[in-house]
């Protein structure tokens, strides 16, 4: 699983709650199959042998519940609690300004960036990811989307994709760390706000950022019928995704 | 822990998205154990369920496989953090078998639902 020898920090983004609702009903602290969501990110990124640094951004008011659930449900791994921002592109910042150190001493070569309620991640996913953006600078897991259609302004449809070259685009992303602070920097000096961090990596550097196949199982929890859906997978692997 | 997010060990709430009102809502969580046994949004009251059958099914193999791994988990704890294992002792003596009564409590609600509608259509059928 060590295929590359680069040392690895992973942040997980657990700082979301909707603000209508305020951050103590986040659903990424809700329980899933005997841990709460975001333990299952955790567990399977402490599995991956070059992270060495993990990361876990959360809201003020939900540090004491991160904080008593990775002592219960995480205890073997080493996991740094910071405070998020308002925004992911704030939290992702936060996260990057925590590490700044480290990378520029270089004992950080690859960042990666998963959204904390994406509980299903495979640590060989993880693994691929790590490999390309040590290659080429940033990489991204995406599915394929087909049966695509193109709707005009009223609702017309003007033409039809049976394959298309788009992908719908998950997390954990990885990314060359020097290139990402840079391009976070770059961003909050001009007060450029981006969708997800491969937006602002390729707004803000060179860097190639290359499609790793993504996993069905990696679902982002949206609806409820996610949380029964991701609870019969964990159920179906054993509690353990390879 | 704010304290919200858990007023009891079976009902959750979150923010989730709502296939009716289509936007994110606050929703209701109700657990039996670790099973999820069922949302409800709390705008427009849209309910998901898991099958009543396979919940108890689930629960019950779930409730087995809790109790046969409590004491290695309870060790750990103890190893972990033992002046706090020792003071939650007295206290867990007296609420675990509460708590577990609260989390039974969706399955025993399906059951006296279900065992309700016998006896109606029994009634109907002049039984």
């Amino acid at each position: 699983m060590k295929p590359t020898g680069a040392k690895v920090a992973a942040v997980v983004l657990a700082g979301g709650g909707g603000t209508r609702f305020g951050g103590s009903h986040n659903k990424v602290y809700l329980p899933l199959a005997g841990r709460r969501v975001v333990s299952w990110s955790l567990m399977a990124i402490s599995r991956v042998p070059c992270i060495a640094r993990i990361v876990l951004t959360v809201r003020p008011e939900d540090r004491g519940l991160a904080e008593e659930i990775l002592d219960r449900e995480v205890p073997d791994a080493t996991v740094t609690i910071i405070e998020g921002g308002d925004s992911r592109h704030a939290s992702e910042y936060n996260a990057l300004r925590h590490l700044e150190a480290d990378v520029r001493r270089g004992e950080i070569d690859i960042v990666v960036i998963h959204d904390g309620a994406r509980p299903l991640i495979a640590p060989s996913l993880i693994c691929e990811l790590i490999d390309v953006a040590h290659d080429v600078g940033g990489a991204v897991p995406g599915l394929p989307i087909s049966d695509v259609a193109e709707v005009d302004g009223e609702s017309r449809i003007r033409d039809r994709f049976k394959e298309s070259s788009l992908v719908r685009v998950q997390t954990p992303q990885a990314f060359d760390a020097r290139l990402l602070l840079a391009a976070y920097t770059a961003a909050a000096a001009e007060g450029f706000t981006g969708s997800d961090t491969s937006s602002c990596i390729e707004r803000f550097t060179d860097a190639v950022v290359k499609h790793v196949p993504g996993d069905e199982r990696n679902l982002k929890l949206t609806y409820p019928q996610d949380l029964f859906l991701a609870e019969q997978i964990l159920a179906a692997s054993g509690y353990s995704l390879q | 822990m704010p304290a919200d997010v858990r007023w009891s060990d079976s009902v959750y709430r979150a923010g989730l998205m709502c296939r009716v009102c289509r936007d994110v809502e606050l929703h209701e969580l109700r657990y039996a154990g670790r099973i999820l046994a069922a949302s409800t949004c709390l705008r427009c009251g849209a309910v998901v369920k898991h099958d009543e059958g396979d919940l108890r099914k689930a629960y019950l193999r779930d409730l087995e496989s809790r109790l046969r791994t409590k004491p290695h988990r309870m060790v750990k704890r103890a190893v972990r953090h033992p002046a706090k294992f020792i003071g939650h002792l007295p206290s867990a003596i007296i609420h675990k078998p509460l708590s577990l009564l609260e989390e039974a409590k969706p399955l025993v609600g399906s059951l006296a639902e279900r065992a309700r509608l016998l006896g109606r259509a029994n009634q109907a059928r002049g039984l």
